[in-house]
């Protein structure tokens, strides 16, 4: 059997923007024929700037949204293929765990309720075990049994994430999608909560896509790193390679953009040329050529694909040619 | 004499749940030509600090004690109306909700224009000049066409960057920027903190600079103060901070960050979770989380220590003057 849990083949996602009149709408590129694979147990960093593209990835990859085109495989099943009742069958293997711990969460629901649901919707709830298996989801992250009874805004962020987590968990998912999941804690918090991340990977042999902006952290809990811009991979590889041999410029310029916490730490940074890119209207050629302090008159024509490095390195750069 | 030195400062809300002690007898010094870091995590009070210097504390917050000793003077004996006069041409302030604090219906050359215009009674035309000087220099190029942009056409960072021009189009002695590049993705932030470290350098600003994130310190403060729970636990250089740090707090805070530049197999955990304001444990606030702790902390709060040059640390282990250790 194949070691890799999930695959993603040339995924694309297009949206309407709104506007008014009709003719100012735009079609966005969300995600544009994005390829890449997860190996069991392993952790899949996708880094990137707000609007590039990666939580919708990580709604496709789970059908929490449909692909424009392109084929997800979820140990070896292609998901978009599968009908209603197999799709929810699967629902069981993958989990997302969302970045606001605010509002993910129903204020209405007592914790216990919130963790029993999706027990419930599957029907996995059977009496007496339903009740046991809370208290064990609550302790696995870090929680108590006391706190099942009472609701989410008697608790803090993190041990709100917690709760949210111990949902994700609750039926014994294979996968997990965390998309951003500790930006909005403060230090102490997060570092508790990736802590908590790692642990459980280790414990249940979870395999994860790790979707954040802040490269450190990415670092902290992946093995492999997708580096996303306007929709688009553009360099992919090991961590370690991503980390010490970074080629994309784009790569460069959010690794040089990390504040390090060291003031003996001095640093030149690769500084870009413009601001924000436009999502609805990307460039011809490359689509970083417009901010890249390196671009060339072949990166305004000609678009580069994602090309081998090594075998475990791939950049879409013209100056890796 | 520093620019700024606040003494003892305690500013409480009166809420339906209780009073909150957001500042309470926080001491803090800019020096002239300096930027003094404020760092900690959300809710320890770091905004309100801020505001209560600008004395923008709304409705139910009141400043209870204390001295805001600016160029020699006590705001906190100062009327309203000179404060107006003094928020304009002396102290700015770049508010941590910066996104939202452009007018949207109006261009920001003409916000940029009615802040000079208002503070340094120039006429228009001198005005707008200054307000493309400003834009200028702020980074945004080709200032004479984007003055007449309205905010919402333009991105987070440069947004941003007309927040900036606009505080510093008075040359001000003080600029206060509370979380400014919070909001904004990562190489924008990395754009906001080269401009802010250009600009102190050529207009020889002072910047009370407020922050969560001890990699925009190690950038950009000479010094810098960690609060927690609404009180300061440790002040020292920023290099000593780092090198040296004292309080149990700021050393865990240290070791829980993820780093870019070096392989890490596990974050220190610092346990718990920040203390309620409204009712905060006698003591030393920090006692709950601490790894190792005497029987006094749970009764009585230490007083800052002189651990170093220019280090002070508020915590039990150092001793305290007439108690010689625990
Ligand atoms: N208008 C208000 N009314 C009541 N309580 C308030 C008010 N403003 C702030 N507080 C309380 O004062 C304390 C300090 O808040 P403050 O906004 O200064 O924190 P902060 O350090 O700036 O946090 P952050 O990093 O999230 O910006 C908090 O407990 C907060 O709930
Ligand atoms: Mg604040």
């Amino acid at each position: 059997m194949s070691d890799i849990l999930v695959e993603a083949k040339n995924l694309t996602r297009h949206f309407q923007s709104s506007g008014f009149p009709a003719r100012k709408r735009a079609l966005i590129h969300a995600v544009d024929g994005v390829s890449f694979s997860i190996k069991k147990g392993e952790t899949l960093g996708l880094v990137g700037e707000s609007g590039c593209g990666k939580s919708t990835v990580g709604r496709l990859l789970l059908r929490l949204i449909e692909p424009t085109a392109g084929e997800v495989y979820f140990n070896g099943q292609a998901i978009y293929e599968l009908g209603r009742q197999e799709m929810q069958l699967l629902r069981r293997e993958m989990q997302i765990i969302f970045q606001d711990p605010f509002s993910s969460l129903n204020p209405r629901m007592t914790i216990k309720d919130i963790i029993g649901e999706p027990l419930d919707i599957h029907g996995l709830a059977v009496k007496g075990n339903k009740k046991a298996k809370i208290f064990e989801l609550l302790e696995m992250v870090g929680l108590s049994s006391e706190h099942a009874g009472r609701y989410p805004h008697e608790f803090s962020g993190g041990q709100r994430q917690r709760i949210g987590i111990a949902r994700a968990l609750a039926l014994r998912p294979r996968f997990i999608v965390a998309d951003e999941p500790v930006s909005s804690l403060d230090v102490s918090i997060r570092a508790q909560i990736l802590n908590l991340l790692k642990d459980l990977q280790k414990n249940l042999g979870l395999t994860y896509l790790f979707i954040a902006h802040d490269l450190s952290i990415v670092k902290y809990l992946s093995d492999r790193v997708a580096v996303m811009y306007l929709g688009k991979i553009m360099e992919t590889g090991s961590a370690n390679s991503i980390f010490q041999r970074p080629c994309h410029p784009y790569t460069r310029s959010l690794l040089d953009a990390v504040a390090i916490p060291d003031p003996d730490v001095q640093r030149k940074r690769l500084i870009l040329n413009e601001d924000e890119p436009n999502l609805s209207r990307p460039p011809f050629g490359c689509p970083f050529h417009p901010r890249c302090p390196q671009a060339m008159e072949r990166c305004r024509r000609e678009e580069p694909l994602l090309m081998e490095l090594d075998s475990e390195h791939q950049a879409a750069c013209h100056l890796a040619d | 004499m520093a620019l700024l030195e606040v003494r003892n400062l305690k500013t409480y809300f009166d809420t339906a749940r209780g009073m909150v002690q957001a500042v309470d007898g926080i001491n803090l010094t800019v020096e002239r030509g300096k930027t003094e870091g404020l760092v900690g995590e959300s809710g320890c009070g770091k905004t309100v600090m801020a505001l209560s210097v600008m004395r923008l504390i709304p409705n139910r917050g009141k400043i209870l004690n204390g001295e805001i000793i600016f160029e020699g003077e006590d705001l906190l004996q100062k009327t309203p109306a000179e404060m107006v006069r003094i928020r304009g041409r002396k102290i700015s302030m770049i508010f941590q909700d910066h996104l939202s604090s452009l007018n949207p219906v109006l261009q920001v050359g003409k916000q940029i224009e009615e802040a000079i215009r208002k503070h340094q009674g120039l006429d228009r035309l001198a005005a707008r000049e200054k307000a493309i000087k400003m834009l200028g220099l702020v980074g945004i190029s080709s200032p004479e066409t984007r003055i007449k942009d309205y905010p919402h056409q333009l991105s987070g960072g440069m947004r941003q960057r007309v927040m900036i021009a606009i505080a510093l189009s008075c040359n001000p002695s003080l600029l206060i920027a509370d979380e400014p590049t919070t909001a904004l993705d990562v190489t924008i932030q990395a754009q906001i903190v080269e401009l802010l470290k250009r600009l102190i350098k050529e207009l020889d600003t002072s910047l009370l600079l407020i922050t969560h994130d001890f990699g925009i310190v190690a950038e950009l403060c000479d010094r810098v103060s960690v609060m927690y729970g609404g009180q300061i636990v440790e002040r020292a250089p920023t290099r000593e901070i780092f090198k040296n740090p004292g309080h149990p707090y700021t050393r865990g805070l240290l070791n829980a960050i993820p780093r870019i530049d070096r392989d890490m197999d596990r974050l220190d955990n610092v346990y718990g979770a920040v203390p309620n304001l409204i009712s905060p444990p006698d003591g030393c606030r920090f006692c709950s989380r601490c790894p190792g702790h005497y029987e006094i902390c749970h009764r009585k709060n230490p007083e800052p220590v002189e651990v170093g040059p220019d280090h002070l640390v508020s915590c039990w282990i150092y001793g305290q003057k007439g108690v010689t250790h625990v």
